[in-house]
């Protein structure tokens, strides 16, 4: 979840980076080329890295019921075999 | 010199289209997973060869996806670096490929270990080949994600628990990078490596910026594992199949740490000195770190991961020295890393699945009955230790040479020292694996299978290969690939204004 927070931030953040207030959808008209218009690049990004989230969440919450089958708990104080 | 190279694409579509290929041919049973493993690992090896060949001359190449220019498209580019790493990527590749016929045999999940193989090994060339940054955060994700799933891979608790970690670091290591990307983008308004680099060049570094390059750097350095951000490695490479753990360290933490690190420090944001001091003492702390930590150690892959983050030290101080030699050192020491730690991983794969067990203390003379694979560790310790007709004595060599000769002492005195404290950890694995007396239990052990240990006559002849034949290496690729780091910033210059 704690992952999930970081990756929307940073999502929000890059929307804001693009937004231009006023501006509309980034199709550039060939009648009116002065048009105003909101930069598309860093919503191509946001897009991408929702993906990725996604596909990190899922992957990371199968291994979570996978780890509870095998300790019989999520408490990470419990979770270390691996040590040194 | 840059001319358009029309089969850059085929090293992130071959393997790619073997990840897609693999699970259909095992759905409808033609062909094995193990063949076209070898098949597609051959041919990038190929290509590899070729591209090598082609860039060391100091030319440089570029492909752009879809035909649209820099500005706005996506840009593939290779020069001599992306070729030296696209041949480690490869030449790894190829190795595992070769061994894991024999290691994943009788496994009934084996197109599944294959498929994500092939989904990282696309990631890795990607990773490589790509001119812009946004393009490198998405393959670097391609790239851990399956690594994530090849840890968890045989399913058992301590796998998982190794993988969850591995998960935790990583993905906040991509969440660096995604905001430094963002970061980057906000400034420059482009995420076009060789348009930043002009951009940086004409109007120098501003506050903002420092703090994406920043950011950037801790990125890396956690998929590098450099020590203050090295706690996921000794678990994942521990826990992953042996041929995983192989790739693992032999060629992800290099291509995804330390070549986006390199690339970045040297070619994108220049050199200055508070960042070579940065990465010099990065570096010196993974050494000693990690070799300190390895020779406690009483599993037989634990002891190999500790001495990947020492080893990666090396090559970060002696990149981070800045001279020429240095970093020949650094890029030198980086290649015969990855062939002899995949070949010690391999090893220690081979001694497992024949064993059953990777704890030293109950192994013992083993080199009567595996001749093979004692002879190759062999040759691998004693490369990894720096003895000298190896490739690992002359790299070393370089960097530590280097050290003095730029003035620090101290730094070199201990590069010297960990070489030392290297072999004594060797020989106790040596020792206790290979040599003595043989325990009970293990009377019934028998060698490798073929394959394995062609897999690993590769590289072990790689390794005495590169070891004396280390002027022409130097002379056919490694030289070029300098080139690249030195001129720093004219990077962006060559590619955009031709």
């Amino acid at each position: 979840m704690g992952l999930l927070l970081i990756e929307y931030s940073i999502t929000l953040l890059m929307v804001a980076i693009g937004y231009k207030w006023g501006g509309r959808a980034p199709i550039i008209s060939a009648s009116n080329p002065e048009w105003f218009y909101v930069d598309p690049l860093p919503q191509a990004f946001a897009l991408i890295s929702i993906f990725t989230g996604l596909s990190i969440l899922l992957f990371a919450s199968s291994l979570a019921v996978r780890l509870y089958e095998k300790y019989g708990t999520l408490d990470i104080r419990e979770i270390r075999r691996l040590k040194g | 010199m840059k001319e358009i190279l029309y089969y850059l694409p085929l090293f992130i579509v071959i393997p790619l289209g073997g990840a897609f290929i693999v699970p259909l041919a095992s759905k409808l049973k033609i062909g094995s997973a193990s063949f076209i493993a070898l098949l597609v690992t051959a041919s990038l090896l190929y290509l590899s060869i070729i591209s090598v060949l082609k860039t060391g001359l100091g030319n440089a190449y570029f492909y752009n996806i879809g035909g649209f220019s820099p500005p706005f498209g996506i840009t593939l580019f290779l020069d001599a670096l992306s070729a030296l790493f696209l041949f480690i990527i490869s030449f790894a590749a190829f190795a595992c490929g070769i061994f894991s016929v024999n290691y994943m045999e009788g496994y009934p999940e084996n197109p599944k270990y294959y498929t994500l193989l092939f989904l990282m090994i696309a990631g890795l060339c990607g990773v490589v080949l790509t001119g812009d940054f946004f393009n490198l955060y998405v393959f670097i994700e391609v790239a851990a994600i399956s690594s994530y799933a090849l840890v968890a891979f045989f399913g058992e608790a301590e796998q998982l628990e190794a993988s969850f970690k591995y998960l935790v670091m990583g993905s906040i290591a991509s969440a660096f990078v995604l905001l430094a990307v963002a970061i980057i983008y906000a400034c420059c308004g482009t995420v076009n490596m060789a348009q930043i680099s002009l951009i940086i060049s004409s109007t120098g570094m501003n506050k903002t910026l420092w703090m994406g390059f920043s950011l950037l750097i801790v990125g890396f350095s956690i998929k590098a594992a450099l020590v203050p951000f090295h706690g996921w490695l000794p678990d994942a490479h521990t826990s992953a199949p042996a041929s995983i753990s192989a790739m693992l360290s032999g060629v992800l933490i290099k291509s995804v740490g330390v070549y986006a690190m390199i690339r970045t420090v040297f070619n994108v944001f220049g050199v200055s000195d508070l960042v070579l001091w940065t990465l010099m003492v990065l570096g010196t702390l993974s050494m000693v770190v990690g070799v300190l930590m390895a020779i406690g150690q009483w599993d037989y892959k634990r002891l190999l991961a500790y001495h990947s983050i020492s080893q990666i030290g090396y090559v970060i101080f002696g990149l981070g020295i800045g001279t020429p030699l240095g970093i020949l050192g650094g890029l030198f020491h980086l290649l015969n890393h990855s062939v002899f730690k995949s070949l010690l991983f391999l090893n220690s794969g081979a001694v497992e699945s024949r064993t059953g067990t990777r704890d030293l203390k109950e192994l013992g003379g083993l080199s009567a009955k595996m001749p093979v694979t004692s002879a190759t560790s062999l040759i691998a310790s004693m490369s990894i230790a720096g003895i000298p007709p190896l490739n690992g004595f002359w790299s070393k060599l370089f960097i530590i040479i280097a050290g003095i000769m730029s003035g620090h002492y101290i730094m070199s005195f201990l590069a010297v020292l960990v070489s030392i404290v290297t072999l004594a950890s060797f020989l106790k694995v040596e020792k206790y694996v290979y040599f003595g007396r043989l325990k009970n239990g293990l009377a019934g052990v028998k060698e490798a299978p073929l394959l394995m240990c062609v897999a690993m006559a590769l590289l072990a002849a790689a390794c005495i290969g590169s070891g004396l034949a280390y002027q022409n290496m130097i002379g056919t690729f490694l030289n070029s690939a300098v080139d690249v780091l030195i001129k720093g910033r004219d990077y962006g210059r060559m590619i955009l204004g031709g």
